[in-house]
């Protein structure tokens, strides 16, 4: 890369032919590539270490008494979903491979419809929301959640081995409840306003 | 499993800068305004920028993406964090790679480490800079605390000097010569180059990271370049 002359050089030269180099290594250094290929899938043991991130206050329920016995029930099965959901996506005792899958996706699918019986009637109550309020964008949440599911449920019809589809439904799953148990918080305390 | 939150985090509250153009290389002490000759450290990021055919409307575009991801994983969504891992982990790899000197295993490591950190900080993330600036930083710390901690070890069992580069991988980049010539370099050496020749950094921001003075920081990109001048010209 140098066009250094081994021919003895004069002085202004010398000082010409080191300028040149460190122009040629600053292009060279400027050229190498921004991104490097990583070897393996890190993500799985990303997604191992890292721990739910607490909501913020705002979505706390205005008061503990409020807390209907039938929000409590809901929040447990959610919760024992959501336990559930992350042994499955994180390291199980018995690692899943290949056929074992589906399988697995298959019992996630019936705790998911589980936690869904147990949350849907307590958000219907609040019938149709008006639009701009909250119920209404929480309608629009679970929309656009419940799209995305059905599209990585297509997905999977083509590819049902997939662990990154899987996680990925999983993850939504568990997204639809969240928005779920939120609209039945949010009808709790709507009902418990109303009569107090 | 690395221990991350016991690492120093003292930066990842702050925003960074040196895309905003406005800082300089001034501290107290320091001469004020460029001279000739130092030119060609003052900016390198604008530089690369145009080398590497950034296009800006692409960039702006993946910013407005990345800022709608983030505000969905720092409410907690895991979906979207391994969106932004997706998007970003190329870019991360190459820094961490070559601040720890080829060292595929540890460069490994230290991506899983940075974006678990990155998941941890993710609240104190202002949304000032771009996210890729903010997360490029993180990254860098990441590295240089993994490295004090390894330092450390290291004293207690052997004198630095007769330490082994252990675990170092030959490059297989399009320029392998000059990759594998950076992984030679000294470390602090080889930091301040990266950081400053390849990543685009100002010499204040990674005196800042690194904790050491902004002139040393333009003496160790001095040393780094006339060794591997000396070594490519070999």
């Amino acid at each position: 890369m140098s066009s250094k002359d081994p021919n003895g050089p004069s002085i202004g030269t010398e000082q010409d032919d080191e300028q040149h180099a460190e122009a040629a290594l600053l292009r060279r250094l400027a050229a190498l590539p921004k991104e490097r290929e990583v070897g393996a899938d890190l993500w799985p043991a990303i997604a191992q270490r890292l721990e739910p991130v607490a909501r913020p206050p705002a979505a706390a329920p205005v008061s503990e008494r409020r807390w209907s016995l039938r929000s409590a029930v809901a929040a447990m099965a959610v919760a024992g979903l959501a336990s559930m959901l992350l042994n499955l996506s994180g390291e199980s005792p018995q690692p899943a491979v290949g056929g074992n899958l589906p399988m697995l996706s298959a019992s996630a699918e019936i705790e998911y419809s589980g936690a869904l019986q147990d949350l849907l009637p307590l958000t219907v109550s609040a019938g149709t929301p008006a639009p701009g309020t909250p119920l209404a964008d929480f309608e629009q949440s679970l929309a656009i959640v419940r799209d995305a599911a059905v599209a990585v449920r297509v997905a999977l019809e083509r590819d049902p081995q997939s662990r990154y589809l899987n996680s990925m439904l999983t993850s939504l799953q568990h997204r639809e409840l969240n928005v779920l148990k939120e609209m039945a918080r949010h009808a709790d305390d709507t009902i418990a306003g109303s009569t107090t | 499993m690395r221990a991350v939150a016991e690492r120093d985090n003292s930066l990842e509250g702050l925003a960074p800068n040196h895309e905003s153009g406005q800082e300089s290389d001034q501290v107290s002490g320091q001469q004020s305004g460029p001279s000739k000759a130092e030119k060609p450290d003052d900016k390198p990021d604008k530089k690369l920028a145009v080398e590497t055919g950034e296009g800006l409307e692409g960039e702006s575009e993946q910013q407005a993406d990345d800022a709608e991801l983030v505000d969905a994983a720092r409410a907690g969504d895991q979906l979207a964090f391994e969106r932004l891992y997706r998007r970003h982990q190329g870019r991360t790899m190459a820094l961490c790679w070559r601040m720890c000197g080829g060292n595929d295993t540890l460069a490994a490591e230290l991506v899983q480490d940075a974006f678990v950190r990155a998941w941890q900080k993710l609240h104190l993330f202002r949304g000032e800079a771009k996210f890729t600036t903010w997360l490029h930083r993180l990254t860098v710390n990441v590295v240089l605390s993994d490295r004090r901690i390894r330092m450390r070890q290291v004293a207690r069992e052997q004198p630095l000097e007769s330490a082994p580069e252990a675990g170092m991988t030959p490059s297989l980049g399009l320029d392998a010569d000059l990759e594998a010539a950076i992984a030679k370099l000294p470390e602090r050496a080889r930091t301040v180059l990266v950081l400053h020749d390849v990543e685009g950094m100002k010499h204040t921001e990674i005196a800042e990271l690194a904790d050491m003075a902004v002139g040393t920081s333009k003496a160790q990109l001095h040393r780094a370049r006339r060794l591997l001048r000396e070594w490519l010209n070999e």
